[in-house]
């Protein structure tokens, strides 16, 4: 295309885009007054402005569309069934979310319990050690409800006196 | 999307559709039902001259009307209900298009076994340039052509076309409908409709039709 050419197609455009805004009532007052102005001038411009308009008047003979009842009430319907399947996806979900959420709070509280458990287990005080440590004196209390004197027991101990008679009485 | 308190009410107290739609909003199936029959037969006209179909027409409707209920939740009055719901029918149509792209139709051969012509402009040419018996220049025949002429325009061309024609929008409204600039809308509805000139004037003119199908 040469230069000439496309200078002379774009000034046409600029032409139909004018006659076109003017036909659509999009140009200001300034616009519109140098498109009358134009038009009572020059031959040409109004020839193709008429050619716009009539082509433009033409579609008025295209027919609208004739719906009758049956194309409300399907799309109705349509809607209301789309909107009951939402309300089921709803409402599903919310059951399952809640029903995740009974089992997560039942598996906490069991986690909770057994982490208490240990907790005691490891921490806690325990009532049994110090039953535990004194077994031995327990087992023999009658034996030292004979001895009055702790002291002359641990001195007999240390000095080993009776450690032959203890070592059979363990084996 | 932010709207402001002020843009909000002016279009809620100016568009009677926009008080519809916040009823919607709030579940009210009465006002749902009127919104359809308001805007049905407008949005069906709209998309059978879009797509050339009245069954995929009233398919698209449907599917709008369903968006529309769909997104009553998030709706906000910031503009006119018309350029909203346009909006949605643009979507519907351009993602429908989409697909009958990707699928494309088969076309039967041209011509019927009396070396007729099918194409209608084939035939309404035929007709006018002696061909046929009878030649019929009625208001079926305009209609015919004026179709034809729409359906030769590109899906952007022609969706602008039918809602400044239709719908009677200004430049910004169409804009927002087809997400484009003011400015873009002008250019787009100056070459659509200079085609549309190019075709129907030889009919307008002589009564006669071009020979082929303009592109």
């Amino acid at each position: 295309m040469t230069k000439e050419k496309k200078t002379r197609q774009q000034k046409l455009q600029a032409i139909h885009e004018e006659i076109v805004a003017y036909l659509d009532g999009e140009l200001d007052v300034e616009q519109t007054q140098r498109v009358e102005d134009r038009l009572t001038r020059r031959p040409d411009y109004q020839r193709r402005f008429q050619q716009m308009q009539r082509a433009w008047d033409m579609l008025d003979s295209l027919p609208e569309a004739q719906v009758d009842e049956s194309f409300s009430t399907s799309t109705l319907e349509m809607v209301a069934v789309a909107a009951e399947e939402k309300w089921q996806q709803v409402q599903t979900s919310a059951a399952g979310r809640a029903s995740r959420t009974r089992l997560f709070g039942m598996g906490l509280t069991l986690a909770s319990a057994a982490a208490g458990f240990l907790l005691a287990f490891c921490w806690g005080p325990r009532t049994n050690d110090g039953w535990l440590r004194d077994l031995p004196v327990i087992e023999n209390v009658d034996l030292y409800l004979h001895a009055d004197n702790l002291d002359f027991l641990q001195t007999l101990h240390q000095e080993a006196i009776f450690a032959e008679e203890e070592a059979s009485h363990v084996g | 999307m932010s709207v402001s308190e002020s843009t909000a009410l002016k279009y809620e107290q100016r568009d009677p559709d926009v008080r519809l739609m916040l009823r919607v909003r709030d579940d009210d199936a009465v006002a749902f039902e009127e919104l359809v029959l308001r805007h049905q037969s407008r949005l069906i006209t709209i998309l059978e001259h879009l797509v050339g179909s009245r069954h995929q027409a009233e398919d698209l409707a449907q599917d709008v009307f369903l968006r529309v209920y769909g997104a009553r939740k998030r709706y906000l009055p910031e503009a006119k209900f018309s350029t909203w719901l346009y909006t949605i029918a643009n979507n519907v149509a351009r993602n429908s298009h989409r697909t009958r792209t990707r699928r494309p139709e088969v076309h039967l051969a041209a011509r019927d076994s009396r070396g007729l012509p099918q194409n209608p402009l084939e035939q309404l040419a035929a007709a006018s340039s002696g061909q046929l018996p009878t030649r019929q220049l009625d208001k079926f025949e305009t209609v015919e052509i004026v179709q034809q002429a729409v359906q030769s325009l590109n899906e952007r061309q022609r969706m602008a076309v039918l809602l400044a024609k239709f719908e009677e929008m200004s430049y910004s409204e169409i804009a927002t409908i087809m997400d484009m600039s003011p400015q873009a809308i002008k250019s787009l509805l100056s070459r659509a409709r200079n085609k549309l000139r190019e075709i129907l004037e030889p009919y307008l003119q002589h009564g006669e039709l071009p020979t082929r199908e303009a592109e």
